[in-house]
């Protein structure tokens, strides 16, 4: 659905995005995240033309980026934080606006159960409404035409945890029900684990991973080692074995390559003097908090 | 996008701005939206500002950026609610001409002389938010390129001219016969500016907000806002001919001739005029009136021909009067010389039968004949000083053989302004463009007097070569006059209230036209007789005439000896 390759975008002189390499799969929900400032927002821009790129190709809907017109824009739904909405208008008023843009795609029936789900006020100005509701108004006019992409630009950002919820109820059963490809940034794994397929992560203008939720649970692994004596860190541990502390007489780490009893040989021979060890999944939350540590301490 | 309740403010403000400065019922209104101009400005920018902020073409939040429609659609959107605005302003100035019954040059030109210099300053405004609206970097560099590159432009100006022209003003005079005339063209430099601002910015916005031309666009912006000051201080386009600022008539035909007569007497001191000259070329019903004639003879000097209406009755001595030269001619082709048989005579045959027909002011019932005195044959008429009768008559007179230059606004027609109650006044639209609107009979101090204001359009200013005009025709009215008859309510007297003599007739400039304000005052009323005559007035109907021009007359015309 989106291919990038290569994207590059300075701004100031300063590299934001430094060769960002990603796949947007179709009919998958792919979680983009990333500290903030990390490119996130940088790279949705660069792919929907709404900045331009320094360098790079990206594909999306198998046109160029630079070559979106009104064609693509009838497939893709867009919602943003800073998306200037035009907020004197009400939400019937705003769907007045946009549906005669989308002619024969716009489901009156699905806008009608949209506007019922999503409990939206409906004689309310969009500048009168609280920030989620200006949200939802976001994601129900970018729904009704059944877009073929959804993209949400840190849709959760400033939303008490209540409306985040619901916003996210309201999200995770519509892209089960219609199978759409979703693209949603977030500097946050815990507004998308319910329902990512897969996860990019953006760090310093680079992709540093993207996998399927799957895969990636399935190798990253928590480790930890119990000692009768306090222990000092060995040299040469492998690579694949993040955010290494030793604490006493314990030593935790994550294994990202994790693949089963090899894993747990190789701890064994590496820390012969262990007296127990504990070896766990991972949740998305857990990962994503392993990653971005490491990356701290690879910055530090 | 959908407009903003800001932007449709603004809009409604910018129209309603115009209609209050142009429908005003005040004929100087129009001058505060002059002095309004530097707010309007504000205003458009703010407009522009508002609608460009919710379509900004290059602002990674615009709302309309992701939705599937195309730039030309919004840019469209953009340019139809200025279009709205300049209908708006363009049906103010329809109404304007209408209530004043101005004709369709006075409104085309009223249009394009109000709306242009708006949609100039829309779409300036339009492009320099548009480009500015980008963010990062570009936002600095638009800014620069849409509003400092004029600056940089004016102050360069400047300091190499040490000039710039911040307004419409003379810039060289014309000297014509030893006249001076404000020199004009066709496009002054300012019309200019605002022309080459009116195509070329929209161009840009143009590539910038549909084609998304960012650089090309802060290039070309900046090279126009360069450009623009010196093209406001020096590039006038196309220079009007003379004829233009002494109001000669392009016709090189002209009907009317004036032919002098060899065989007239010198040696009376009054020459009746007629015996002097001869005219032809009236059609019945017109007259010419002449207002002055200067010749120069064989040396080069100056002279001025003078007439006087002189009394026919020797009673009254030599109590002539200066005055014009106005003939006329009758059906049966008898040629009425002086103002009274040529004028009066006609009005008498227009206004419904009637018994006695008298003049308001008894010195008017004196038959005066239009006569020239050798005397008034005034030789270097630069010092006006006048020669001994002998010499100025038999030396210069006689040696006459250049043509004589007339000064005077050509053949008039008589025509009904309307019949009103002296009681009440009121209005009236003319058949030929304009509006008269009669005051009713007033009272200040025991002086009685009765007010006329004539509205009649005026491109002169404007530059009457407007749509194929000539500035001889741009104010068609300027120099005719009215003529007021009272006829009293049983339909049996006439009295005719203004002698004829043109007049004191100030004016004032009203948008795209003048308005003659006359004044006829009718006497100090104080004995009964005296206010029992001005009821009687009261109660009359008022026929009011206007003689309006039908042609112009050469400058130039051989008088033949």
């Amino acid at each position: 659905m989106i291919t990038i390759r290569g994207l590059q975008k300075r701004f100031h002189g300063k590299d934001a995005l430094r060769g960002v390499d990603l796949d947007i799969p179709e009919g998958k929900v792919t979680a983009f995240l990333g500290p903030n400032g990390a490119g996130k927002s940088t790279t949705i821009k660069c792919a929907m033309n709404l900045i331009d790129r320094d360098a790079g190709k990206i594909q999306i809907l198998g046109s160029d980026a630079r070559d979106l017109g009104p064609e693509q824009w009838r497939r893709i739904g867009y919602v943003s934080e800073n998306r200037r909405l035009p907020e004197w208008l009400t939400v019937p008023k705003l769907l007045d606006f946009i549906r005669p843009m989308y002619g024969d795609f716009w489901d009156r029936d699905f806008e009608k159960k949209l506007l019922k789900d999503l409990e939206i006020p409906l004689k309310t100005k969009l500048q009168n409404m609280s920030r989620g509701q200006k949200m939802k108004a976001a994601l129900l006019a970018a729904l009704p035409y059944r877009p073929q992409l959804i993209v949400l630009d840190e849709p959760f950002t400033g939303l008490d945890p209540l409306v985040r919820d619901e916003f996210l109820t309201g999200l995770l059963e519509l892209t089960e029900t219609e199978g759409w490809t979703v693209w949603i940034s977030s500097h946050d794994i815990e507004e998308v684990e319910r329902f990512a397929d897969r996860i990019a992560v953006l760090e310093n203008g680079r992709i540093d991973l993207q996998e399927d939720v799957e895969t990636l649970q399935s190798r990253f692994r928590h480790v930890e080692l119990w000692f009768d004596e306090a222990v000092e860190l060995p040299a040469n541990l492998p690579e694949t074995w993040i955010n290494l502390q030793a604490a006493g007489r314990t030593i935790r780490y994550v294994d990202i390559q994790s693949n089963g009893p090899e894993s747990s040989t190789a701890s064994v021979q590496l820390f012969p003097s262990s007296v127990r060890q504990e070896i766990r999944p991972m949740t998305l939350r857990e990962i994503f908090v392993a990653l971005a540590r490491s990356y701290r301490i690879k910055t530090h | 996008m959908p407009f903003s309740p800001l932007t449709r403010f603004l809009g409604i403000t910018i129209v309603l701005s115009y209609a209050i400065a142009i429908l005003w019922p005040d004929d100087q209104s129009y001058l505060w939206g002059w002095k309004m101009i530097p707010a309007l400005s504000l205003i458009i920018s703010l407009l522009s500002w508002s609608m460009v902020r919710d379509a900004a073409p290059f602002d990674d939040r615009s709302f309309h950026r992701t939705l599937p429609v195309a730039n030309g659609l919004i840019f469209r959107r953009l340019l139809g609610m200025y279009g709205w605005i300049l209908l708006g302003i363009a049906v103010v100035v329809l109404i304007y001409c209408w209530v004043f019954n101005f004709g369709w040059r006075a409104i085309s030109y009223g249009m394009v002389y109000l709306t242009v210099p708006v949609w100039s300053m829309m779409a300036a405004t339009g492009l320099a938010f548009s480009l500015c609206g980008s963010r990062g970097y570009r936002k600095l560099l638009s800014c620069l390129a849409v509003f400092f590159v004029p600056l940089i432009s004016v102050s360069l100006l400047f300091w190499c001219k040490n000039k710039f022209q911040y307004g419409v003003y003379e810039k060289n005079n014309l000297v014509i016969d030893g006249f001076i005339f404000k020199k004009m063209h066709i496009l002054d430099s300012v019309e200019v500016a605002i022309l080459v601002a009116a195509i070329s910015y929209p161009l840009i916005w143009w590539m910038v907000s549909v084609r998304r031309f960012y650089s090309v666009g802060v290039l070309l912006s900046g090279f126009v806002g360069a450009v623009l000051p010196w093209v406001w201080t020096y590039l006038d386009f196309g220079e009007l001919p003379e004829r233009f600022y002494t109001g000669e008539s392009a016709q090189t035909q002209h009907r009317l001739v004036i032919e002098m007569k060899s065989d007239f007497s010198k040696d009376q001191k009054w020459i009746p005029i007629e015996k002097m000259v001869s005219i032809t070329g009236l059609k019945p019903g017109e007259f010419t009136d002449i207002w002055f004639m200067m010749g120069r003879d064989a040396a080069g000097d100056h002279f001025g021909v003078q007439l006087f209406d002189v009394p026919d009755q020797p009673d009254f001595g030599d109590r002539s009067m200066r005055t014009r030269l106005v003939v006329s001619r009758s059906a049966d082709g008898t040629m009425h010389w002086g103002r009274r048989p040529a004028v009066w005579s006609q009005l008498e045959r227009l206004i419904p039968q009637h018994e006695t027909f008298t003049f308001w002011n008894k010195d008017d019932q004196i038959p005066t004949h239009l006569s020239v005195s050798r005397d008034s044959l005034y030789a270097k008429s630069e010092d006006a000083q006048p020669l001994p009768v002998d010499e100025s008559t038999e030396i210069y007179w006689p040696d006459l053989h250049l043509p004589i230059r007339i000064y005077g606004p050509g053949v008039f027609k008589l025509e009904e302004v309307g019949i009103f109650d002296l009681s009440s006044g009121g209005s009236s639209r003319l058949a030929g463009g304009g509006k008269a609107v009669i005051g009713k009979l007033s009272e200040h101090d025991n002086h009685y007097s009765i007010t006329l204001k004539r509205y009649t359009e005026d491109l002169s200013e404007l530059k009457g070569a407007w749509l194929g005009g000539e500035m001889s025709d741009s104010i068609p009215d300027a120099y005719g006059q009215p003529w007021l008859i009272a006829i009293d309510q049983s339909g049996k007297h006439a009295v005719a209230l203004s002698s004829g003599e043109r007049p004191s007739m100030q004016f004032d400039l009203v948008m795209l036209g003048r308005c003659y304000k006359t004044t006829f005052d009718l006497g100090e009323v104080k004995t009964p007789e005296e206010i029992a005559r001005m009821e009687w007035l009261r109660k009359s109907k008022l026929y009011v005439f206007w003689s309006r021009r039908v042609e112009s007359l050469p400058k130039f015309m051989s008088i033949s000896k």
